[in-house]
């Protein structure tokens, strides 16, 4: 019996951090080339923490918030990590008026300059290039919640727009349609915020929260416009995108791993 | 004194028989023989003593000396060495092994006849061009595999098509964004569909990296395997643009290599591969080739 006979679980390990290569060598028995596996192990780069100061935990605790549910009975649950692998392509469909295009433009110049590591985005002028795309809508929506008045539900970023992400595996996106009603009436601060908010959002499949304290961060449910992208969500962009996990990880995972790299 | 190099050569017949042809080399002598078992299928008359005096036993088998046996049209190629690794990554992905009892029945897929590929109306001309080019350099690498494109879909056999045009494959799952179906007799491939939701996948460039992908799957009905580079298109992580690895191009070459039978079950070809390197590393001079009569 040879060694791979019955064997058919992989013997590649399905691990958060765990990538292969393959190379070859020479099998001295029968003198042929036979290929060997080459595990290696992901890393945090441990610089990103350093630049946050004394922010670094609150940081954290914001991102950790963010993509776990922080019940303690999930605490073991696996969780997917939506991160794009691809570089993202946006294309604007003629019906998004220029300003809206102008104010999402300087958001990603803002995030590019930043050179995060394994996120890139950029723009296209042909539909076919992209696969990301950016349109108006006449749908509407009626998300309710616990809102304070007519005016912070009217302007809810998900009351105006939507987003969907064209899903690749362990819900890695590989493209989005971005729709924004640019037609019911809103005013044009108003579209801009939720237009750059949706495009925040659905670089993770980020959550929202209703009383997050920072008012210029995207994942402020009541977030308020600012053409400068907050402190707080670089440092959001800046840990998710710092590693790309292969498989779906719990909150422990996570955790341990950032203490081995903090 | 003359010297003779013992070098065994064994041949294994992938229609039904295992035949071992002994020869020395300076000797120029030929003979050959023929597993027990197969050799009273074909005869029908009692073992003589004779017989049973040629007896040559090998790895547990009886092989009897046969004289003029006919052999048939068809081709001879020398065994494929592979290694453990690599078979354990093909064996998974080309057999679809899924860790139950049926994996030792499971059988590969693959194409026999060059593929013809028909483009439906709604696939653009840049999307045609670019999968034409990468479907060409693709299949050139693969010795016995050849591809044309035609324009009556009558001549295909292989169908890309959106879901804006006439549904080419009724059998399809159209609930899915995109899908490929095939239709197969024993291990042959005949028929290949693609199909794309246009509107889901809203680009070019994202409808061509789909219907690479679903080519590339549909030259073996290969399951994906899990832990592989995001890159490569035999992942189960389809969420990076995908190019051809050295690991997918080995993949791909061997499924179509003929230095191993094609067509059987996991058990027979984990023995093959078993019974190979067994008589290799018995003795370095040992060769072993695997004879494809042309009526398969």
């Amino acid at each position: 019996m040879i060694s791979f006979m019955g064997l058919s679980q992989s013997i590649l390990i399905k691990d958060p951090l765990t990538s292969y290569s393959f190379e070859k060598i020479k099998n001295p028995i029968y003198n042929q080339d036979s290929l060997v596996i080459i595990e290696s192990k992901k890393s945090y780069n441990s610089e990103i923490f350093k630049d946050f100061g004394e922010h670094k935990e609150k940081y954290i605790d914001n991102y950790t918030s963010l993509v776990f549910v922080y019940s303690p009975k999930k605490y073991r649950r696996p969780y997917h990590i939506y991160q794009w692998m691809s570089p993202i392509l946006i294309y604007f469909d003629e019906s998004i008026p220029k300003p809206l295009k102008k104010s999402l433009t300087n958001l990603v110049e803002q995030i590019e300059e930043e050179d995060i590591q394994n996120l890139s985005i950029s723009f296209v002028k042909d539909k076919d290039d992209a696969n990301y795309l950016i349109r108006s809508t006449e749908k509407t929506f009626d998300v309710n919640f616990d809102f304070k008045n007519e005016e912070d539900k009217k302007n809810y970023v998900f009351n105006n727009g939507i987003y969907k992400l064209i899903l690749g595996s362990a819900k890695k996106p590989r493209g989005c349609i971005l729709e924004l009603n640019v037609n019911n009436d809103q005013s044009l601060d108003i579209l801009k915020k939720n237009l750059n908010q949706l495009f925040f959002l659905s670089l993770g499949r980020f959550r929202v929260f209703n009383d997050f304290k920072n008012q210029h961060s995207f994942i402020n449910a009541f977030y308020q416009y600012t053409e400068e992208l907050s402190e707080v969500d670089l440092a959001l962009l800046k840990i998710h995108y710092n590693v790309i996990f292969n498989s779906p990880i719990t909150k422990k995972e996570f955790r341990s791993i950032l203490k081995t790299n903090l | 004194m003359m010297s003779v190099v013992k070098t065994i050569v064994f041949i294994v017949v992938c229609s039904f028989a295992v035949v071992s042809i002994g020869q020395n080399k300076d000797e120029n002598l030929r003979k050959t023989y023929i597993k027990l078992s197969d050799w009273k299928k074909i005869n029908k008359r009692p073992l003589t003593k004779q017989d049973s005096l040629n007896f040559l036993i090998r790895d547990n088998d009886t092989l009897v000396l046969t004289e003029n046996r006919i052999k048939p049209p068809g081709v001879s190629v020398p065994y494929t060495y592979k290694g453990s690794a690599f078979l354990d990554l093909y064996s998974q992905s080309a057999f679809r092994l899924k860790s139950d009892s049926t994996d030792y029945k499971k059988t590969t897929r693959f194409w026999k006849k060059p593929l013809k590929i028909f483009f439906a109306d709604h696939v653009s001309r840049s999307v045609k061009r670019d999968f034409k080019k990468f479907a060409k350099s693709t299949i050139d690498l693969i010795d016995s595999l050849s591809i044309d494109f035609v324009r009556k879909v009558e001549d295909s056999n292989v169908i890309v098509y959106y879901d804006d045009d006439y549904d080419y494959e009724s059998k399809m799952n159209k609930k899915q964004n995109s899908a490929y179906y095939m239709h197969w007799k024993g291990s042959a491939i005949s028929k290949l569909s693609i199909y794309i939701d246009n509107t889901y996948f809203f680009s070019d460039k994202l409808r061509l990296m789909e219907i690479k992908r679903l080519f590339i799957m549909g030259l073996g009905h290969f399951e994906l395997l899990k832990g592989l580079p995001c890159d490569s298109y035999f992942s189960s992580c389809i969420s990076q643009e995908k190019k051809l690895t050295d690991l997918d191009i080995e993949l791909l070459k061997y499924h179509y290599d003929y230095g191993i039978c094609k067509g059987t079950d996991f058990k027979t070809f984990s023995e093959q591969h078993s019974r190979a390197k067994k008589i290799i590393k018995e003795n370095p001079n040992n060769r072993m080739r695997f004879f494809h009569p042309f009526i398969n």
